[in-house]
């Protein structure tokens, strides 16, 4: 044996060692004392950065709230935030929460692209999981361990049907959607929906979530003549979509989905007159300072929810402890009425939430307005 | 109907998109003979150039930009100096640059991306843009006029060199044989290095342009690049005339198909006009056989 094979043999056994090393790990599945660990997969980078900042924030909010009140039954939480980028790749943040990590509860992913390629991995290791924001419909599937405690765009695509329809008085639209987990299923409601009522669907397409140059399509919607344009994008796309669109000349309103509610529109300097739709997500202004005073972060609808999350899971655990499926049940039998984000928070047998209301903004001088 | 001159003048600009790109990537091709996919961050250098400068150091505009095409211009040519040339010297085969280059093109682009982050941004803010102008029934913006200018002004001038200046000569016998130039006495090494500059001012340009009309963000390059070689190598690799030519041909059915069938098959469209030329006529609209 010369020396070229024995490095390569040493090499190799560091390898697969060192593999085998990391994945035992903690080998107890959840363990029973020291730090609860639980996980946050959010866009921390990327065009939906904005949702994961304010995800981290309510979350260490609460996280410093139940640690400096004893933590769960004298363990302190310990979060691991792994970051998911809103996108299908994202995916490995879910599997180093579950497998590495090891977390006994998982808060998140906030986008429904993640959402569906990493709901799976929790789903099959039956973690505790609350989405805070990925909303496309069917995401939290049947009674299994993955809750949501943001409402379903099976009611977001509706909602916006009908106030299209009833409130705007809109007949004709044309509809330019992202294709992704959210943008199709919200898509699939809205035209199901706005036909249901009468309304007449001029035009129908989507655009790959990365991409740009929408030109052709705008010009194509400008040709048919809407009364309104539905465009639920996400913000990178969206804000080139809507810059585009009043170029062209569009001067009929457009109206997104609640990808529209980030800072990176307003950013953009394309907002003004944009409406969106979003989750009727209470979000105090006392709750808004508390969290800047921790974290410095201005932060949006993601927060409230992420903080429930977490208080929601220390008020299980403190009572049944951090065994899966005691939490799962816990989630199942809940209703919990001191959470930020809604006045009450119950899951039906799917895991969606039960009540879900919804409003419209409209961007006014760089702020969102409430419509209704 | 009226929506036949928004679709021409929608082609014309995507046309002038690419074409810049896919002018310096043909012009560098020939004189190196590979495919130098570093070329496509060098937009997004220059984009982000101009961001660095307008936006964050708040110079004006003409000097941002002046900046930007600076910074794109430097990197393509320290890469020419301290990656490619140092490989090719060892007669390193196409492909190995071609690794390097790929290697150079996704550093740089996470370098961005960590100095920058990795959303989408806009330059437009710091542009005092007018309207959109409406002309035969189709809009098109300045940044669009702008883009679509310098596009031929760029094919204008690198044209003139290349035919009419004894640079332009050299350049030629150059991309011709690069032996055969070494041995008349042309410092190919030389050469090379100020094709890189040209091309990479191109990218640069390239880069800005479509930053100011849509936005940047660190992986813009890539797309930019695939549309710019896509049209380089319909139009004849190689072939500066054909790369344009490429590019507009591109634009045009790009953007006229799509007005056919949904939006999402745009980029379908481009690969399979590449694939059918790979096929039928491999060296292009303008190569030689």
């Amino acid at each position: 044996m010369n020396n070229r094979n024995i490095l390569w043999i040493v090499v190799a056994v560091i390898v697969v060692g060192g593999g085998l090393w990391l994945l035992s790990g903690d080998n107890k599945t959840v363990s029973e004392e020291g730090p609860i660990k639980i996980g946050v997969s959010s866009p921390l980078s990327g065009e939906a950065a904005s949702y994961g900042e304010s995800a981290r924030a309510g979350a260490l909010l609460a996280q410093k709230e139940i640690n400096e009140a004893g933590g769960v039954n004298g363990r302190m939480i310990e979060l691991v935030f792994e970051d998911d980028t809103c996108s299908p790749s994202g995916v490995s943040a879910m599997q180093k929460l579950v497998n590495v990590d090891k977390v006994s509860a998982i808060i998140g992913p906030v986008c429904s692209p993640v959402a569906g390629a990493a709901i799976p991995i929790a789903r099959s290791a039956e973690v505790p999981l609350i989405l805070i924001g990925a909303s496309a419909p069917g995401l939290a599937g049947g009674p299994d361990s993955i809750f949501s405690t943001y409402p379903s765009d099976a009611f977001q695509g509706k909602f916006a049907a009908e106030y299209l329809y009833s409130d705007l008085g809109a007949r004709k639209v044309a509809v330019l959607y992202v294709n992704n987990e959210w943008g199709v299923g919200l898509r699939r409601v809205f035209v199901e929906r706005f036909k249901e009522l009468g309304g007449e669907i001029l035009f129908d397409e989507g655009v790959a979530q990365d991409v740009k140059d929408v030109r052709t399509q705008v010009s194509k919607i400008k040709n048919t003549n809407p009364d309104i344009v539905y465009v639920p994008l996400f913000p990178a796309g969206g804000i080139a979509a809507i810059k585009q669109f009043k170029e062209a000349g569009v001067d009929v309103p457009l109206i997104g989905g609640d990808a529209f509610l980030g800072d990176e529109i307003v950013n953009s300097g394309v907002s003004e007159g944009v409406m969106y739709t979003a989750a009727k997500v209470n979000n105090t202004d006392e709750f808004k300072a508390q969290v800047k005073a921790l974290t410095g972060v201005d932060a949006n609808i993601i927060a409230p929810l992420a903080y429930d999350a977490l208080k929601i899971y220390a008020g299980i655990m403190e009572k049944s402890g951090t065994d899966a499926a005691a939490v799962v049940k816990g989630l199942n039998d809940l209703t919990y009425t001191e959470g930020v984000s809604f006045p009450e928070i119950s899951y039906d047998d799917n895991g969606d939430l039960e009540k879900a209301a919804y409003e419209v903004f409209v961007y006014k001088n760089g702020k969102a307005e409430l419509v209704k | 109907m009226s929506i036949v001159p928004q679709i021409i003048i929608n082609s014309i600009i995507a046309g002038s998109l690419y074409a810049l790109v896919a002018m310096g990537f043909s012009l560098i091709y020939s004189v190196t003979k590979f495919f130098n996919l570093a070329h496509g961050v060098l937009a997004a250098v220059g984009g982000y150039g101009v961001f660095f400068f307008g936006r964050m150091l708040g110079l004006p505009v003409m000097v941002a930009v002046a900046l930007g095409i600076l910074i794109a211009t430097l990197v393509g040519w320290l890469l020419e100096r301290c990656v490619f040339s140092p490989l090719r010297s060892r007669k390193s085969s196409a492909l190995v640059l071609l690794v390097a280059s790929l290697g150079a093109f996704t550093a740089i682009q996470a370098l961005i991306a960590l100095l920058f982050g990795s959303q989408f941004l806009t330059l437009a803010p710091i542009l005092e843009g007018g309207s959109p102008f409406t002309v035969a029934g189709a809009t098109i913006t300045d940044v669009q006029i702008v883009l679509v200018g310098t596009a031929l002004a760029a094919f204008v001038c690198v044209w003139l060199i290349l035919k009419k200046t004894s640079f332009g000569k050299v350049v030629r016998a150059t991309a011709d044989d690069e032996e055969v130039a070494k041995i008349v006495g042309i410092n190919t090494h030389k050469v090379i290095g100020k094709t890189f500059v040209i091309g990479s001012m191109l990218a640069g340009m390239a880069g800005i342009l479509s930053g100011f009309d849509t936005g940047i963000e660190p992986i813009m390059g890539l797309p930019l690049l695939l549309k710019g070689v896509i049209a380089a190598i319909i139009g004849g690799m190689g072939s500066v005339p054909g790369a344009l030519l490429g590019a507009y041909l591109l634009g045009f059915s790009e953007n006229v198909g799509v007005w056919f069938i949904p939006g999402e098959w745009k980029d379908a469209i481009s690969f399979s006009i590449l694939i059918l030329f790979l096929l039928l006529r491999p060296f292009g609209i303008l190569g030689r056989k």
